[in-house]
C-alpha cells in the first residue's frame, strides 16, 4: 500500500501540468479554457490619438498586438460624468452608477445615514449615531483612504471583479482595488525609481513606469492570477497639465507607455501565456481640448459663484470666503475633472436655507439674501460663458436639459410592463433640441425609416439609445444622465442625499478649473470625453474594427466570459460583447 | 522748392515731435490702464502685505514629510540594487547592473524548462525566499511609507511568510493528489479545499489587518508633523497680522435698515466708513483706517441736505463687525460688488426681470 502511494505521489509529481502553450493549440468554439485575461487600462486615452500615433509609427507594440493583432470596439463609450473614479466604478462592477452610487470622485452628503442591513442598524439609536447633521464631503481619492470606494461598494454588498475571482484577481495600484496598493509595490516603486532619495516626490510623476515594473516582476507568470487589471495613469495626469494634452507633449507619454508595454508582453512571452491569455487595452474616458488650441478657463467658481452670485464656495482641497460671511454656509462644487460640475447649494436661500435638495422652481427664484434679490439660477448658469448643459432632476423619473441657446428637454426613465427600463427624451419644441438630436443625421440614419422626431415620441431600451445616439456629439447622453440622477438598490436611499441641485457641464473650448493651469479636460457628455478607448486581442479573436456600440459596463460580463467565471446576469448591467470570436459563426 | 513744402530737418523735427507726442500717450495711459484695476485692488493697494509663510511644502527635500518618508524609503533598498551600485561606480558610463541581470537571467533560462510540476514547485519555493527583494527594512513589518497616494503593507517579511505558507499549501495538495489517486480517490486522499480556503482567508486577514495597522500608523506620524508645522507655521506668522483685504467687511444697506441702527452706527463712527458707493470708489483703505493716513471726511453723501441715497454702503474690520447687530449680517457684500458686479444692478437674469423668465 506504501509503495501504491509513493508511486502515486511519484507519478502525480512528474505529470506535467497542462502547459498553456498546449491549451492554446486547441481551438475550441469562443473562448479558449483555462485562459487569462490581461487589461492594460490607460486612463484618459483618446482612441483617436492611439490610431493616428500608430499610423506614424510611434506606436509599434500597439500597432503589432492591437491594431494588426486584435479587434478594435469604435464605439465604446464610458459613462457619465465622464470621470475615472465613476468609469472605475463601472469598469470593475459591470453596473451603471445608479446601482453602484459611484457617481463622483467626492461624495457630498447633505446627511449621512448607515447603510441598511448592516450590523450598526440594529444598534440602538444612542449607541450608533445612525444620522449625520450638516454636510459631509468625502475625497474618494484621499491618500489616506485607497480602498475607500471598494470598501464602500462592499459594504452596499455590490459584487466586483474580485468578489467574483477572489485570489485569482491580481492588479496593480487601482482607484478601486481591494487591496491597494497590493503587496510589494511599493517596494517595487522605490527600487524602479532612479534616484530614491526624492522617490517621494517623483513616485507620483512615474507610476506607468512602477506599474510596468510591478506587473512584469510580481504579477505576470504567477499560476494562480486569471484576471490582471494594470493601470497606466500618467497619459491622463499630464494631458491634465499640458496646453495641447495628447495633441502635444503627452505624446512623449505614450510613446513610453508603448514601450513599456512592449516589455510587458514580452515577459508574457517568457512566462508561456501568449497563447492562453487575452489582452485588453483599454481607457476609462477619453480627454476634451487641445486639438486646435488650449481650454479657457470659464472660471464657473470665482466669477460665477464666488463674485457674481456673493456665496461662498467650497471644492475638494479649496475654497473662496467673502470676509464678513458665515463661514458655515457655502455652496459645494463638485469640479473633478474640470469637465462637468455638480453644485449644491442650501435649499431654497443661501443665507438661511436648510441643506436639502432644491426643487427646479426654488432654483429658478432662489434667494441669494435681501442685497441680492431672486435669481433664476438654470437660466444665469445656462448663459454663462462657458457652460454648455444645465441639467436639474425635477423628480425621479425626470431630468430636466437646459441649454441656452436651444430649447429645454425633458429626459424620461419609465418602466415598461415587463419591469425593463425605457428612456424617453422629450424636446419642449419639434425643431431643436439641446442635445441636438434632432437635426444629427447619424440620429436620422439610425432612426430610419422612421423620422427622428416620431422616434423619439416613444421610449426605447438603453440599447437602443446607445445604438441611435453614439455616433453624436452626446453618444449616450439620455442613458447616462437618467442613471446619474437615478438611484436603485442597493443605494436607492442616497437619492436624497447626494444628488446635487444642478449639473453644469463645460462647453468645448472651456474648462471649470480651478488651479490655474491649463490642460484639457473631461467629464462632460461630449463625444471626446465619453469615447474610450478599446481593443482586445488574443487566442481565437478576430482582427480588425467592430463598430457594434457598446458602454463600459460590458466589459467585465466580457472579462467573465472569457475566463469562464459564471455569474448571475441580473447581478450586472452589462452584457458580454458579441461578434468577437473569430471561430464562431 | 517751394515754401509749401518742409525742409528735411522740419520733417524731422516732426516726426520726432511726433514720437515724443506718441511716447508721451503711452505714458499718459499708464494711469488709465491702473484705473482698470478692480476696486479691490484699488482699495487695499497702499495696504501692507507681507505673503504668509509656509513650513510645508511638498515639493522640497527639507519638509519634514519629505525627510521622513524618504529616510523609511531608504530601507527600501534592495541589496541588490545597493551592490550594483557599488559595482558600477568605478565604472564610467551607463550602469551596467550586473547582479540584476544575473537574476533575470536565471528567471528567463528558468521559464524555458517548461511547467512541469516538480520545477514549478521549486521555482515556487526560490520566489518565496525573495532573495532579490532582500532589502534593509524587510524584517521590519510595520513600517509604512506614504506615497502621496498609497500606503505599503509592509513589505518583505509578511510576503515572504505568505509565499512560503502558500508554497506548502500547493506541496500538501500535490501530495494529497497524489495520495488520492493511489487510494482511487480522484478529487484527493482527504478534503483539502476547506482547510486551504480558512488558511487563504487566515492569510487575507493578517494583510489586510497589517495594512489597516499600517495606514493608522501613517496617519498618526503624518498627522503629528502636520500639528508641528502647523504650529510652528502660526508662530512664525503672528507678528505680520492678518492682510487687511481679509479682515475688512463690506456691507450695503438699504437706506431704511441703515436708519434703524444709525445710532450703533454713530456711536462706532470712528471704526467705520458709512457713505455711497460712488464715494467709496474715490476711496482707499490706507485713507479711511490706517492711522497715520486716516483723514476726517469734511462732508459726504449721506451728510448733505440732498435726497438720501437708495443704500448706503458700510465698511468696517472684523472685530467691529463682531460686535454689530446680528442683523446687519445678511447684508455683507462681496468687495467685488463695490465695482457694480451687482445681480440686481447689471443686465442680470433676475426672476424680478420678466423678460429673464425660464
Amino acid at each position: 500500500m506504501r509503495a501504491r502511494i509513493l508511486a502515486g505521489v511519484l507519478l502525480a509529481a512528474l505529470h506535467p501540468v497542462a502547459s498553456a502553450e498546449e491549451v492554446g493549440r486547441v481551438a475550441p468554439a469562443g473562448p479558449i479554457p483555462n485562459a487569462r485575461v490581461i487589461v492594460f487600462y490607460v486612463d484618459g486615452l483618446r482612441p483617436d490619438v492611439v490610431r493616428a500615433m500608430a499610423q506614424e509609427g510611434l506606436l509599434p507594440t500597439i500597432q503589432q498586438v492591437f491594431l494588426e493583432g486584435g479587434l478594435e470596439f469604435t464605439q465604446a463609450f464610458t459613462t457619465f460624468p465622464s470621470n475615472t473614479l465613476t468609469a472605475n466604478g463601472a469598469l470593475v462592477t459591470g453596473r451603471f452608477p445608479d446601482r453602484t452610487g459611484i457617481k463622483s470622485q467626492n461624495q457630498f452628503e447633505r446627511t449621512t445615514r448607515l447603510p441598511a442591513g448592516q450590523a450598526g442598524e440594529w444598534l440602538p439609536e444612542w449607541l450608533a449615531r445612525r444620522t449625520r447633521q450638516g454636510p459631509r464631503i468625502v475625497d474618494l481619492l484621499d491618500k489616506f483612504a485607497p480602498e475607500d470606494t471598494h470598501q464602500v461598494l462592499r459594504r452596499r454588498g455590490v459584487p466586483m471583479l474580485d468578489t467574483y475571482l477572489g485570489a485569482r484577481y491580481r492588479h496593480t495600484v487601482l482607484p478601486i482595488a481591494p487591496l491597494n496598493p497590493p503587496p510589494l509595490w511599493l517596494h517595487r516603486a522605490l527600487n524602479t525609481i532612479e534616484q530614491p532619495f526624492t522617490a517621494i516626490h517623483r513616485i507620483p510623476h512615474e507610476l506607468d513606469q512602477v506599474n510596468a515594473r510591478y506587473l512584469i516582476e510580481e504579477v505576470l507568470g504567477d499560476p494562480e492570477a486569471r484576471v490582471i487589471l494594470a493601470w497606466f495613469p500618467m497619459v491622463d495626469k499630464l494631458s491634465h497639465h499640458s496646453p495641447r494634452g495628447q495633441f502635444g507633449d503627452v505624446r512623449d507619454t505614450l510613446i513610453a507607455f508603448d514601450r513599456w508595454l512592449g516589455k510587458m508582453v514580452r515577459r508574457i512571452r517568457q512566462v508561456g501565456w501568449s497563447h492562453s491569455t487575452y489582452l485588453f487595452l483599454i481607457s476609462d474616458h477619453g480627454h476634451v481640448g487641445g486639438t486646435t488650441h488650449p481650454s479657457r478657463p470659464a472660471g464657473l467658481v470665482e466669477t460665477f459663484v464666488h463674485r457674481r452670485l456673493g456665496c461662498n464656495v467650497r471644492v475638494v482641497g479649496q475654497e473662496w470666503v467673502h470676509p464678513g460671511f458665515d463661514p458655515n454656509r457655502f455652496v459645494f462644487v463638485d469640479h473633478q475633472a474640470w469637465g462637468q460640475a455638480s453644485i449644491f447649494l442650501p435649499q431654497a436661500a443661501y443665507h438661511t436655507g436648510a441643506w436639502r435638495r432644491n426643487t427646479l422652481e426654488e432654483l429658478l427664484a432662489y434667494d441669494l439674501g435681501p442685497n441680492r434679490g431672486r435669481v433664476n439660477l438654470v437660466d444665469a448658469l445656462g448663459r454663462f460663458d462657458g457652460v454648455d448643459l444645465v441639467l436639474v432632476k425635477l423628480d425621479a423619473a425626470r431630468v430636466l436639459v437646459h441649454r441656452a441657446s436651444a430649447p429645454d428637454a425633458l429626459i424620461h426613465l419609465q418602466t415598461d410592463e415587463a419591469g425593463m427600463e425605457q428612456y424617453r427624451y422629450e424636446p419642449s419644441f419639434p425643431e431643436d433640441d439641446p442635445l441636438g438630436y434632432l437635426r444629427d443625421p447619424t440620429v436620422r440614419e439610425a432612426a430610419s425609416p422612421r423620422p427622428v422626431a416620431q422616434w423619439m415620441a416613444e421610449a426605447h431600451s438603453a440599447e437602443e439609445w446607445l445604438r441611435v445616439t453614439a455616433g453624436t456629439d452626446y453618444p449616450d447622453a439620455v442613458v447616462g444622465i437618467a442613471k446619474f440622477f437615478s438611484w436603485k438598490p442597493p443605494v436607492a436611499q442616497l437619492a436624497d442625499s447626494r444628488d446635487p441641485d444642478l449639473v453644469a457641464t463645460a462647453a468645448r473650448g472651456w474648462t471649470f478649473r480651478t488651479d490655474g493651469e491649463t490642460g484639457t479636460d473631461h467629464g462632460a457628455p461630449l463625444r471626446e470625453a465619453m469615447r474610450m478607448t478599446c481593443f482586445l486581442a488574443g487566442p481565437n479573436i478576430r482582427l480588425g474594427q467592430s463598430s457594434h456600440p457598446h458602454r463600459i459596463i460590458d466589459l467585465m460580463p466580457t472579462i467573465l466570459h472569457l475566463v469562464g467565471i459564471e455569474y448571475p446576469p441580473e447581478s450586472l448591467d452589462g452584457t458580454a460583447m458579441e461578434g468577437i470570436f473569430s471561430n464562431v459563426e | 522748392m517751394s515754401n509749401d513744402e518742409l525742409s528735411p530737418v522740419t520733417c524731422h523735427l516732426l516726426l520726432a515731435a511726433w514720437c515724443l507726442l506718441l511716447g508721451a500717450c503711452c505714458v499718459l495711459r499708464v494711469p488709465g490702464v491702473s484705473a482698470e484695476e478692480s476696486f479691490e485692488e484699488r482699495f487695499f493697494a497702499a495696504c501692507p502685505s507681507k505673503a504668509r509663510l509656509t513650513v510645508h511644502r511638498d515639493d522640497r527635500m527639507l519638509d519634514l514629510h519629505g525627510a521622513l518618508y524618504t529616510t523609511a524609503n531608504v530601507t527600501e533598498l534592495e541589496v541588490v540594487r545597493l551592490a550594483d551600485w557599488l559595482l558600477d561606480l568605478p565604472i564610467p558610463g551607463p550602469e551596467i547592473r550586473l547582479i540584476e541581470h544575473v537574476f533575470v537571467g536565471i528567471r528567463g533560462a528558468w521559464h524555458r524548462f517548461g511547467h512541469a510540476r516538480p520545477l514549478r514547485r521549486i521555482g515556487e519555493l526560490a520566489d518565496a525566499f525573495q532573495l532579490r527583494e532582500l532589502s534593509l527594512g524587510d524584517a521590519t513589518v510595520s513600517y509604512t511609507v506614504a506615497t502621496g497616494g498609497s500606503i505599503s503593507p509592509g513589505s518583505g517579511t509578511i510576503v515572504r511568510a505568505n509565499k512560503l505558507i502558500d508554497w506548502i499549501q500547493h506541496l500538501v495538495g500535490d501530495l494529497n493528489e497524489g495520495a488520492g489517486w493511489a487510494i482511487g480517490r480522484p478529487r484527493g486522499a482527504f478534503p483539502w479545499t476547506l482547510p486551504g480556503r480558512a488558511v487563504d482567508g487566515t492569510q487575507w486577514m493578517v494583510i489586510k489587518t497589517t495594512h489597516a495597522l499600517s495606514v493608522a500608523l501613517t496617519r498618526c506620524v503624518d498627522g503629528a508633523i502636520s500639528l508641528t508645522e502647523n504650529v510652528l507655521e502660526a508662530c512664525l506668522n503672528l507678528p505680520r497680522g492678518t492682510p487687511h483685504r481679509h479682515a475688512t467687511i463690506f456691507l450695503r444697506l438699504p437706506v431704511g435698515v441703515y436708519r434703524q441702527y444709525e445710532p450703533w452706527l454713530l456711536e462706532h463712527q470712528d471704526r467705520l466708513y458709512a457713505g455711497t458707493a460712488e464715494e467709496l470708489r474715490g476711496l482707499t483703505h490706507a485713507e479711511l483706517f490706517h492711522r497715520r493716513l486716516a483723514r476726517r471726511k469734511p462732508w459726504g453723501d449721506l451728510d448733505r441736505v440732498q435726497p438720501p441715497p437708495s443704500s448706503v454702503v458700510l465698511v468696517m474690520d472684523a472685530r467691529l463687525f463682531r460686535m454689530a447687530p446680528e442683523a446687519l449680517a445678511p447684508y455683507v457684500i462681496p468687495s467685488a460688488w463695490i465695482d457694480g458686479l451687482n445681480p440686481l444692478a447689471d443686465a442680470w437674469p433676475s426672476i424680478d426681470n420678466p423678460a429673464n423668465q425660464f
